[in-house]
Parts: structure tokens; C-alpha cells; sequence
């Protein structure tokens, strides 16, 4: 249990600070945008994955 | 697949409060596929994308991520499901997830979001200017290997949690 806690602390201490940070952010056009954007490269990589793994499909 | 949850079957699911799910869905992060509540009398109805964003959602909260950033990894989620369907016929979170390369997503120093497909190909992106808004400087970038200068990180495997709820 000691290691667990150890590793969380050391693993999110910025996420801890702002634990109180639990408001809703209104992302902008541009902020969508962008994880429309990273969606679109995962899903790229992700399909060219696919057909390079026959068996995966 | 295509099955329908009331709240109190995901609370159950997952042994949470019923305020811890409804929190998020009123911010935003997880919104009902199936039915949205519009008025008076009318309940929320959810499918098994949305089992599968809870998942993701309450492993993140775990650990505290801000609801806000939760609802980014959410939407990414959600973009990328959206545009894999263009491509591969009938692909649904989470049941497709767990038959492909596998999807696994890091966090460092709460900062540095990193998505690896496959355990070869790494995409990253700063996870903490979406939020404050520093698009302008906001790049998702391809890398070679996960970053070497951080002690500890979040990982998530998103493949295996597609798998236990699928």
C-alpha cells in the first residue's frame, strides 16, 4: 500500500493541486478543432495498424 | 451491442454513487446516447459507448484528473472512433477496440498527454494548453518513444478496459 501511494504522488502532483479545478471549461472553436485533429491522426495510425495486421481485422 | 443502461445499472456496474455519475453528465464529459433528459419525468438512458466512457472517465477521476481534462480525453475518444468508422465498417467503442493494435494513454507531469497505438507509434499533444486555451502554440505531434526525463507517469490501457467492458 506504501508503494502505491508513493507512486501516485509521484505520478500526479499537478493533477492533485488542482483538484479543485472541477469546473466545466467551455473549449473554443479552435480547441475542438484540434481534438477533432488528434482524433483524425489516431485514427489514421490506428486503420494503418489494422492493414498491416491482417489478423486484426 | 446496442443495449440500453439506466443510471442504476451503471451505478452498479461500477459501484459509485449515482451524484458521481450524474456530476458527469451534467459537466458535460459523458452525454446519454441513447436518451438525454429534456424535461420533467424523463430519465437518462445509456449505451455501451457510454459504459465504456464512464469506464475511462472514473479511472481518470481516481486519480483526480479535473473533470475538464477528463471531457478532452473523452472527445478525443470520440473524434477518433468517428473517424476510424470512415474507414473500417461498423468500428464502436468499445467492442472494435479491443480486437485491433492496442490503445493505451499516458499522462506526464499532468501536462503531456500521449496516446501509443500498437506500442510502436506515439502521438502527442500538451493537454494542459487545450484547456488554457494556447491553441495557437498546440501541436499533436508524432514521437518516437515515450519520454525518458519523467520519473513516474498515468497510463491507461484503453484496450484492456475496452475488453472488461465490452
Amino acid at each position: 500500500m506504501i508503494g502505491i501511494v508513493y507512486h501516485y504522488e509521484m505520478a500526479v502532483p499537478k493533477l492533485k493541486e488542482e483538484s479543485n479545478d472541477d469546473i466545466e471549461v467551455e473549449l473554443s472553436k479552435e480547441a475542438l478543432a484540434i481534438i477533432d485533429h488528434i482524433g483524425r491522426i489516431l485514427a489514421e495510425e490506428y486503420v494503418r495498424l489494422l492493414k498491416e495486421s491482417p489478423k486484426n481485422e | 451491442m446496442n443495449s440500453s443502461y439506466s443510471l442504476k445499472e451503471i451505478q452498479l456496474r461500477f459501484s459509485v454513487p449515482q451524484h458521481v455519475l450524474i456530476h458527469l453528465c451534467e459537466k458535460g464529459v459523458i452525454k446519454p446516447d441513447v436518451a438525454d433528459p429534456q424535461g420533467r419525468g424523463k430519465v437518462r438512458e445509456f449505451s455501451d459507448r457510454n459504459v465504456f466512457e464512464f469506464a475511462v472517465a472514473l479511472e481518470l477521476r481516481k486519480y483526480e484528473m479535473p473533470i475538464s481534462r477528463i471531457g478532452i480525453v473523452i472527445k478525443i475518444l470520440e473524434a477518433f472512433e468517428k473517424a476510424v468508422g470512415k474507414s473500417v465498417n461498423g468500428f464502436q467503442l468499445p467492442l472494435s477496440l479491443h480486437k485491433g493494435p492496442s490503445v493505451v494513454f499516458y499522462l506526464f507531469d499532468g501536462k503531456q498527454a500521449i496516446f501509443s497505438l500498437g506500442k510502436a507509434t506515439f502521438i502527442s499533444f500538451r493537454l494542459d494548453k487545450l484547456i488554457l486555451g494556447e491553441n495557437k502554440k498546440m501541436q499533436a505531434e508524432k514521437i518516437k518513444s515515450l519520454p525518458t526525463e519523467y520519473a513516474s507517469y498515468l497510463m491507461m490501457d484503453l484496450s484492456d478496459l475496452a475488453s472488461k467492458n465490452k
